[in-house]
């Protein structure tokens, strides 16, 4: 229940008590002017000293006072038929004094009581102040203390409430003092706190509370305000007995949640930042790495035909040999060309990711027959396999993105599963094509391959040697760039031991879908 | 040259390399075998007269070269030829380490280095084999012109 509908239900209870209260009143009234003398203080007496058993303190001694007006008024206006009987006159100030000092003793033994009781609570709680006075320096520095504490006793009831608390809690301390505990935590968590006390208390140590649980306080506002809690059980003896209190001392942490929270985001920032450098760093690494591999041939390859220059540059070189060096010649020049080609389709690709990231990568869209892309594609294989194809096979694409998208398939499978290739092209569906390409190779693990479309990724780490491990993932980006999607199966129809087998399905659209790339923030590249 | 002719492998799995490797090393009057992968070089070095010396990259599709080492070590009778790394990686020193390699060239190396590593290795380390074997090495024709030896 809220703070508000529980200030309602109070309200409602005060009403309701003293409805019945008045209508007790009006009836007593309505007997005594019916049946007259000796019955005319009789109800008030009854009155009074139910009144104030049942009523709260305050209420009880504004019922009894009533009551006591009352009869005055009545005693003084007596109705004129009434006949005045001495015996009953004396009877009826008898019965009067009666009642009312009844009540009187009634109230004043309640609150008697509940005085005692609140003194005792507080003699267990600050022996040191009961020792020497409030103002002594130990009461001091507790209801002094930087952080809000109440103390409980063994039962639950607060028995100290420093001024902290009175800020954090918005209750005064005459207002708290004595009340359960409970009465500062929201309401549902009211019972569950019972029995963590009780279990508190079957084990008592100096312990924070709730942890790992956001703990919530309930200010008289009805306001819940996020805390902190260290519970200490402390001993009390008074009186030579001995009484286990529990000090609990309380923070608010609105204020630390806020810096948390903050930091929580900058540090999301920071590792955001630090991600993407070390992806870079990881880029430049692995292009470093394969930038090197068509180096070295370049360079052995360079340094061959100067050897070669050089000797046959020699006065005594035989027409045998010149003939070997001219032919060691053109094969280094053809392999250096080969491997320049090779360093610019590296770049290129390179340049690929750089403008997927910033979005700048543009199609250029024609009519494009993928069988026929796909025969280009596996036409430089050593075994080419016959591309199978059927219905219309063309789409609306970038012809040169696609080309390189099924190259780049082909040359993978081709790498893994050396002439166990194979490609199919399926126009038979109205909206879509879709190029199938299988290998008998190892395939693919299936916990793989959701990764295998992400930058840099190579499986399994060292198995893979060339690629930058960004074939497929530009692959990937070119085949969404089109609307279309690229995705990774077992080769269905691969024997289950002769290992996997991979296949891959392009699956284009045959109308554009979308057309640009669209600036990726999670995949900002900072290179 | 004294003794019979010493094998090198070279595995590699960019023909441009094996082939570069291949036409110095002959050069220089080796008998030269290569392999793509892992797994072809184990084919190798398994046969009769296996390998002298072994020119490793270490990242390679089908068997890598750390896969390689451990069954060379392992499951070769008398894995006796020491192995170099060759690689385009960081790692090299690191990674000749974690194989108990004798060596690495990193990559792109210069021929001169090459030829420096193959001479250390094999002209320090004498043949274990005997000799009458050797007709199964039979000495490679047309590089015998571009011998050092015959200058």
């Amino acid at each position: 229940m809220n703070a508000p509908s529980s200030a309602r239900a109070r309200v409602l209870g005060v009403l309701l008590r003293w409805g019945i209260l008045l209508g007790a009143l009006g009836l007593s009234t309505l007997l005594i002017l019916l049946l007259r003398p000796v019955a005319i203080v009789l109800p008030y007496f009854f009155f009074a000293i139910i009144a104030a058993l049942v009523l709260p303190l305050a209420e009880g001694a504004v019922a009894l006072a009533l009551c006591v007006g009352l009869t005055v008024y009545l005693l003084g206006h007596r109705p004129a038929p009434l006949p005045p009987l001495p015996s009953g006159t004396i009877l009826q100030v008898a019965a009067w004094i009666l009642g009312t000092g009844v009540g009187v003793l009634v109230l004043t033994e309640r609150m008697r009581r509940q005085v005692r009781a609140a003194v005792r609570r507080a003699e267990n709680v600050l022996p040191a102040a009961r020792e020497h006075g409030p103002d002594h320096l130990y009461a001091r520095l507790l209801s002094e203390a930087p952080d809000a504490v109440v103390v409980v006793d063994s039962a639950g009831f607060i028995v100290f409430y420093n001024r902290q608390a009175e800020s954090l809690f918005g209750y005064t301390r005459d207002e708290i003092l004595g009340l359960p505990v409970e009465r500062l935590l929201p309401e549902e968590v009211r019972a569950r706190h019972v029995q963590y006390r009780a279990a508190f208390m079957a084990d008592p140590h100096t312990r924070p509370m709730g942890l790992g649980r956001t703990l919530l306080a309930q200010r008289k506002d009805g306001a819940a305000v996020p805390v902190d809690v260290a519970l200490a059980p402390v001993q009390s003896s008074q009186g030579g007995k001995n009484a286990l209190i529990v000090k609990a001392a309380v923070r608010d942490i609105r204020a630390r949640l806020e810096i948390e929270a903050q930091l929580a985001s900058e540090r999301a920032g920071k590792e955001a930042a630090l991600a993407a450098v070390t992806e870079r760093d990881a880029f430049l690494s692995i292009a470093a790495h394969e930038l090197r591999t068509p180096l070295t041939s370049l360079r052995g390859y360079t340094e061959l035909l100067a050897e070669a220059v050089q000797r046959a540059e020699r006065m005594d070189v035989s027409s045998q040999e010149y003939g070997q060096l001219r032919a060691r010649a053109a094969h280094s020049i053809a392999a250096l060309e080969r491997q320049s080609a090779r360093m610019v389709a590296l770049v290129d690709r390179l340049l690929d990711v750089a403008r997927l990231g910033t979005g700048k990568m543009r199609l250029e869209r024609t009519q494009v027959d993928l069988a026929a892309l796909a025969r280009t594609a596996v036409g430089g294989l050593v075994h080419a396999p016959q591309v199978v194809a059927w219905g219309d096979t063309v789409v609306s694409g970038d012809a040169l993105r696609l080309e390189q998208v099924l190259a780049n398939l082909v040359d993978n499978a081709e790498k893994y599963a050396p002439g166990t290739v194979w490609l199919d092209v399926d126009g038979s569906a109205a909206g879509h094509v879709t190029v199938i390409l299988c290998d008998r190779g190892p395939g693919i693990p299936a916990e793989e391959r959701a990764h295998v479309f992400s930058r840099f990724y190579q499986v399994g780490r060292r198995e893979r040697t060339t690629g930058l491990g960004l074939g497929l993932f530009l692959a990937h980006e070119i085949v969404q760039l089109h609307g279309g999607t690229i995705t990774l199966c077992d080769n269905g129809e691969q024997n289950s031991n002769e290992g996997g087998g991979l296949c891959v399905h392009v699956q284009l659209p045959r109308t554009a879908v979308s057309t640009d790339a669209v600036p990726d923030a999670e995949r900002d590249l900072v290179y | 040259m004294s003794t019979a002719v010493r094998r090198i492998l070279v595995v590699d799995d960019e023909l441009e390399i094996r082939e570069l490797l291949t036409m110095v090393l002959t050069e220089e009057g080796y008998l030269v075998h290569s392999a793509v992968h892992g797994e072809e070089a184990l084919r190798l070095v398994l046969a009769p007269n296996g390998a002298d010396l072994i020119l490793l990259d270490m990242r390679m599709p089908v068997m890598d070269g750390w896969t390689f080492a451990s069954h060379y070590q392992h499951d070769v009778p008398e894995p006796h030829a020491p192995i170099i790394v060759v690689t385009a990686a960081q790692d090299a020193r690191r990674w000749a380490d974690e194989i108990g390699a004798a060596g690495f060239l990193s990559k792109p190396f210069s021929l001169h280095d090459v030829r420096a590593a193959v001479h250390r290795f094999l002209d320090s380390v004498p043949d274990p084999r005997p000799d009458p074997d050797s007709d199964s090495d039979p000495d490679p024709e047309p590089d015998a012109d571009f011998a050092p030896s015959a200058a």
